[in-house]
């Protein structure tokens, strides 16, 4: 048994209070009429906080769990992270790991039929659902107290013993073939499905599944799906909840203790290994056109990593002040949704931005947002923009925290990456030291204008509009068949 | 900065990478809340109403140094006038632009922009207005004055301030929604920042400056086109709503209609927030980190100042009776839905109590009769949703359903074997395990809501704002437990009949 627990985050923030007279000479106050003070002036308590620390052990068929103890409410919550997802699907099987998490849950088990199953968990109105994403599994599960024991076990069958209903593996193909038959039907959708797909290009991540590769998904593939992906040893559990800690670590080990079965994972190589840019333009007639432009960008915890996330939020996502927005939106009224994205893995990242905009000003707002990342390429960012993005991350960072079921995910996703256990104090001091130096590097180095793709969904008048302006442009057509 | 339409259930979509967009917060109505044993809510409340009308609900909860905070007005789309519609909305976007000591360098020279940007913008409106007798020479001066003014206002002000300092001080969910009943603005802060919430949102619910107007009316148009001109969801909603009521606000669209959205003057929107952000009308609501007392000074001292405004007399424009089935089609490019809605009453009526919990029997889970029969059984729905209470919970409402249908089968297939379930709704008592199993599920749901903060304060703030008492969520559940099988058959006998229906289906050819 290999027990730990993980350091002690002690939060502290500005102590001063000189302008307390709030709370503290409130009797002036009232005497006289009260002015509202300069925001800039105010000055706050300290914020001290000792997060509640999880609780760790590791069983000896290879599952992990976290434990945060939470008597607030008659509730316990289980998030279960899998080492499976839709990069892991083999070629022509696309959706199989979907349909795998999918018809676990809906197509019975063993000791259950799937309207049993069903039956029992809508009545105790408890849920188990999975959550398939491109490189991890989440499953969640939610019970009240009373009735955790039974749903513990109920969701203990799905994960070792899943039956895999036929009716239900039908069911769960029509409807993910309806699903890709609608795709088209939302232009934002649509858009960023695709834009991933090139992005990923020559990779597994780039696939996406089509009405043959669900059609060709038997129940041997998800039956296989479930063997290499489903055992301990590919999974940590986070738990929170009115339940005590020793007595959630005997439940967790009785339920899953002898369940023995080996994974067989096959790695997938990260993206980008080659990678050709390019702009692409998808024709749907819609009165609004979605512009998505990415790149390759630094890997989670890698020494770019910190300071193009302050990057990101001053290019982008960072709220209204964030460059892409505050000039597209606000001030040129081009757009509502707008920004900038920026997602960091264990072993690659994805930058991108995006806008949605009417046909005619898709042209200007592509430029916009390419001027303003190319000038950031140039010049780094200002002092006045580090500081700001700096005191927002660094302010907010107690919203890490804010649930004790936030804080056991956390660290069982943590654990799940490799990352190290105290990881989150250390990006808080990374982000601390970064010099505008260090950033205006990696603006230079990370930001590349060359070696990005560009999706642009919108109408045929609008096509031949940006054809114009940028020649090379290539018209794609998506079949899904 | 987000339109609170009621939409369906299983289309909350949420791009996790565009946050600030689309949390197309769907409101569904939040049905369901008890009062259950050991949450202790009734008791844990606090509330106290200021001098000028501000009402004020405070809950202590110590589970992290953070602290939510939900401001509802109540005024919405439902109480714009007839050519005004999207006023509510683009006003709660307007609400961002600062005031005249937050955004502002001299307030008093600024004054003088924004006084020549309102002339000129009316006088481009005129005569827009004109349509094909527009002096197109005269707009296009027009159109570059406003730009030129706008140039030199812009130079004068700083943008986008509120949000600034929020995120500087470490807030998160910085936003605001509107829907037909009610304006609510809302944010997280550290719980040692409550001051600086205060200090904003009293000067920005007394003192707003509409900064950059003309540009945001353009923002919204945006909005219009990504939520509802592209979207087959947002298409099919605003059409039936407007369908299936005939003189009720309700039939509009909270976003605006995209002409009257083009012509919103900065003159309405100051005489729509006047009376609007009353402070009577307004509810406050502070769930966190925070103690009581000290919070409640706070905000007696910070709203203490916001003067009572009178809100004009209105009247409710009565819908009458619906006399007969209404059907329309809605051509767009995507695959078919459709949409069925009954009308009923709203709250305090106990048939509402009563369509929350035929709701759930019919769409909740894989058990409910919908998903058992159309998704499962017959195959022929992809999803299907039954919603109570739309557009809106302050008048009389519908109950709709949204199903789309599944490839190669056809909508009025769907559509009858909708009508055959409800038939059955109304000849056969629904059984007693299912009627147990929908009770648990809503008891749950309301015990889950209050593991935050945010939840918290919306659901207390929802029906402070709507019912004006917040304990309609502590009662609930002795509502909901005592209605009976035969009660569920009544109500259905009651308002669902074909007569009293509204049918919109989606179909590309």
């Amino acid at each position: 048994m290999n027990k730990h627990s993980f350091p002690r985050i002690i939060i502290i923030f500005l102590i001063t209070f000189i302008f307390g007279c709030i709370f503290g000479q409130s009797g002036t106050l009232n005497a006289a009429p009260f002015a509202l003070p300069d925001p800039a002036k105010l000055t706050y308590g300290p914020l001290n906080f000792d997060p509640p620390q999880p609780f760790r052990f590791t069983m000896p068929n290879g599952l992990t769990a976290y434990v945060i103890e939470n008597h607030e409410l008659p509730i316990v919550k289980i998030t279960l992270i899998v080492k499976s997802g839709t990069m892991y699907d083999p070629h022509r099987k696309e959706g199989v790991s979907e349909l795998t998490a999918s018809v676990m849950r809906t197509g019975g088990t063993l000791k259950m039929t799937p309207q049993a199953l069903d039956e029992t968990l809508d009545y105790y109105a408890a849920t188990i659902e999975p959550g398939t994403g491109l490189e991890q599994t989440q499953w969640s599960l939610f019970s009240l107290k009373k009735d955790f024991e039974k749903v513990l076990g109920i969701f203990s069958q799905i994960l070792q013993e899943p039956l895999f209903d036929e009716g239900r593996l039908k069911l769960g193909k029509d409807l993910k073939s309806e699903e890709i038959r609608r795709l088209p039907d939302d232009p934002q959708n649509w858009a960023f499905k695709e834009f991933n797909r090139l992005l990923y290009q020559g990779n597994p991540r780039g696939r996406l599944p089509t009405l043959s590769t669900i059609k060709n998904i038997q129940k041997s593939d998800l039956v296989e799906c479930h063997r290499r992906h489903y055992a301990p040893e590919n999974m940590i559990m986070a738990l929170s909840g009115d339940i005590r800690r020793e007595e959630a670590e005997i439940l967790i080990r009785k339920t899953f203790g002898n369940w023995n079965a080996k994974g067989q994972v096959v790695p997938v190589a990260a993206p980008f290994k080659s990678f050709s840019p390019g702009s692409y333009y998808l024709v749907k007639e819609t009165p609004q056109t979605v512009i998505v432009t990415g790149q390759a960008a630094p890997k989670k915890g890698s020494d770019a990593y910190y300071a193009f996330d302050v990057i990101d939020f001053v290019l982008g996502s960072g709220g209204f002040r964030s460059l892409i927005f505050q000039e597209v939106r606000t001030n040129r009224g081009l757009a509502y949704s707008t920004g900038s994205f920026y997602r960091a893995r264990r072993d690659y990242g994805v930058f991108g931005a995006y806008a949605m905009t009417k046909s005619a000003s898709a042209p200007t707002a592509l430029q916009v947002i390419r001027d303003i990342m190319g000038k950031v390429k140039q010049d780094g960012l200002t002092r006045e923009e580090i500081d700001g993005a700096k005191k927002a991350i660094l302010n907010s960072f107690i919203f890490q925290f804010d649930s004790p079921h936030q804080i056991v995910t956390q660290q069982a996703l943590l654990a799940f990456d490799k990352l190290p256990n105290d990881f989150l104090q250390q990006y808080r001091q990374r982000i601390i030291s970064l010099t505008p130096i260090e950033i205006s590097k990696t603006a230079g180095n990370v930001l590349a204008p060359k070696d990005t793709i560009t999706l642009i969904l919108g109408s045929e008048a609008g096509y031949r509009q940006i054809k114009e302006i940028y020649p090379d442009l290539k018209r794609i057509m998506i079949n899904y068949d | 900065m987000t339109i609170t339409l009621k939409n369906r259930k299983d289309k909350i979509f949420l791009l996790s990478f565009l946050p600030l967009l689309l949390l197309l917060l769907i409101f569904f109505r939040i049905p369901s809340s008890f009062a259950q044993e050991g949450t202790d809510l009734d008791k844990r409340v606090r509330s106290f109403t200021m001098k000028n009308g501000i009402r004020v609900l405070i809950l202590e909860r110590h589970i992290s140094p953070t602290v939510s905070f939900y401001i509802r007005v109540k005024a919405g789309a439902v109480d714009e006038i007839e050519g005004k519609t999207g006023l509510a909305h683009l006003l709660e976007h307007m609400m961002f632009k600062g005031t005249k000591t937050i955004g502002a360098t001299i307030y008093r020279k600024e004054r003088k922009y924004l006084s020549e940007i309102r002339k000129t913008g009316d006088r481009l409106d005129q005569e827009r207005a004109k349509g094909d007798q527009a002096d197109k020479d005269l707009i296009h001066k027009l159109k570059e004055r406003l730009a030129a003014l706008q140039k030199s206002h812009r130079l004068s002000y700083r943008s986008n301030e509120i949000d600034r300092i929020y995120n500087e001080h470490g807030a998160v969910r910085i936003n605001a929604s509107t829907g037909q009943d009610m304006i609510t603005y809302h944010v997280s802060l550290p719980a040692n920042k409550a001051e600086l919430w205060a200090r904003i949102e009293s000067d920005r619910m007394s003192n707003p400056v509409f900064r950059e107007f003309y540009q945001e009316r353009d923002v919204v148009m945006e909005e219009r086109r990504q939520r509802t001109d592209s979207d087959p969801d947002g298409q099919l909603y605003e059409k039936f709503a407007a369908a299936a009521f005939m003189v009720h606000p309700y039939r509009r669209p909270v976003i605006g209609w995209a002409n009257d959205i083009s012509f919103l003057s900065m003159t309405d929107m100051e005489q729509f927030f006047l009376w609007t952000h009353a402070p009577h009308n307004i509810v406050i609501t502070v769930v966190g980190d925070v103690e009581t007392a000290k919070i409640r000074r706070l905000i007696e001292i910070y709203f203490g100042r916001i003067p009572i405004r009178p809100s004009p007399a209105r009247h409710e424009t009565l819908e009458p009776p619906q006399t007969g089935e209404k059907r329309i089609t809605v051509r767009f490019d995507a695959s078919e839905q459709l949409a069925i809605g009954y009308h009923k009453p709203a709250l305090p009526s106990p048939d509402d109590y009563r369509f929350d919990l035929i709701e759930a029997i019919l769409s909740r889970g894989r058990t409910s009769r919908f998903y058992k029969i159309l998704v499962e059984t017959q195959g022929i729905a992809e999803s299907v949703s039954a919603v109570n209470g739309l557009p809106g919970s302050r008048y009389p409402n519908l109950f709709a359903i949204f199903a789309t249908v599944r490839n190669p089968h056809k909508v009025d297939k769907l559509s009858g074997t909708i009508d055959s379930m409800i038939d059955d709704l109304k000849k056969t008592p629904v059984t007693d395990w299912e009627l147990r199993k929908v009770k648990n599920q809503l008891q749950a749901d309301f015990i889950n809501r209050q593991n935050s903060n945010e939840g918290l304060a919306s659901i207390l703030s929802y029906y402070e704002t709507l019912m004006g008492d917040w304990r309609y969520i502590v009662n609930y559940e002795k509502n909901i437990e005592k209605i009976t099988p035969e009660e569920l058959r009544e109500a259905a006998n009651r308002y669902l009949s074909q007569d009293n229906r509204t049918i919109a289906i989606m179909k590309k050819d």
